[in-house]
């Protein structure tokens, strides 16, 4: 996955010769290579499902307009439900305020590993220098903070991010830190291409 | 006053944004409209399998579109895409019955015949 991931970020590499159409087209080769591994992905699984689950049937429906009215008839029923069972009123409105919370914390929290992988990965096209110290950087700091259990993970994870991000300060990472304001506010719409919709 | 429904000239990072927006809209309709189906007939499995290929077939079909030109079949397979996903999901949870069926708590909480000779033989231990 790593290689493919790998092969992903150098994708996007676009002869300086190219006429502009060609190179807006080569610009988002990468993401249109990842929307078709993750559809050959989700119908590998789904052909699994397919073949192994059980179908548990239930009754027929009484007719055919039952397609249209059975499912809102159904929800109003639920409704009508409240009044005997007041734990599911509550249930009802309290689901709803958890799954909306969860859902805008899945999307919006990103991971230090995914947004140094990703401004890396668009600072090559916004600068024109591969600064090729974030990638390593940012493993570094991914494996520091899951596999160690060294207590000053964090503070080695921040020291890394930090220094990648202002790296001009430090003589030896070269590198363009110019563009990190307005390149750490993109990987969030970046992951919101590939961030799942709401729960 | 209020910004048109098919906003065509939207481009850049919110294009997604509001897209997605528009999809769960699609979405708050399709859920209630089609999850009853998952207690009828061979709704359960038809439904599931149905929904997550569409969907599929959405996201790589995405995959065509490769100039700003292209916003508007954007636009359709994207909502396409996430309302199938979402869809999906609703007939995922439907099965959550059948295979928390065996759990001790959820055995202890039903009264048919097999939990009370599940939850008589946990007495004797």
């Amino acid at each position: 996955m790593t290689l493919i991931a790998v092969a992903v970020a150098f994708l996007n590499a676009a002869a300086p010769t190219a006429t502009k159409r060609e190179q807006d087209e080569a610009s988002n080769r990468s993401g249109r290579f990842v929307l078709i591994i993750v559809g050959i992905w989700w119908f590998s699984f789904s052909l699994l499902t397919f073949f192994r689950l059980g179908a548990y049937p239930g009754p027929s429906l009484p007719s055919i307009r039952a397609y249209l009215t059975l499912p809102w008839t159904r929800l109003f029923e639920t409704f009508r439900y409240i009044v005997e069972l007041p734990n599911l009123g509550r249930f009802l409105i309290l689901y709803f305020i958890f799954s909306d919370g969860y859902s805008v914390i899945g999307s919006v929290s990103v991971s230090p590993f995914f947004s140094m992988l990703l401004s890396w990965l668009l600072r090559l096209k916004v600068s024109g220098h591969s600064n090729r110290l974030i990638l390593p950087c940012s493993l570094a700091s991914s494996l520091l903070l899951t596999k160690s259990a060294c207590q000053h993970r964090i503070l080695f994870s921040c020291l890394l991010r930090h220094s990648c991000f202002h790296s001009s300060e430090l003589p030896f990472l070269k590198g363009s830190a110019s563009g990190s304001k307005t390149v750490a506010v993109a990987p969030r719409h970046a992951l919101s291409l590939l961030s799942s919709p709401s729960i | 006053m209020f910004a048109p429904i098919l906003y065509s000239n939207l481009f850049g990072p919110s294009f997604f944004s509001y897209y997605i927006s528009m999809s769960v809209i699609a979405q708050c309709l399709v859920f209630i409209s089609v999850s009853a189906f998952a207690d009828y007939g061979s709704g359960r499995k038809m439904f599931f399998i149905g929904f997550s290929v569409i969907g599929c077939i959405c996201t790589s079909l995405m995959a065509t579109i490769s100039s700003p030109s292209d916003k508007s079949s954007a636009a359709a397979l994207l909502i396409l895409a996430n309302v199938c996903y979402g869809a999906s999901f609703v007939f995922y949870n439907s099965y959550i019955p059948f295979l928390a069926a065996s759990h001790e708590d959820v055995a202890a909480a039903s009264d048919n015949q097999k939990s009370v000779i599940y939850l008589s033989s946990q007495l004797q231990t």
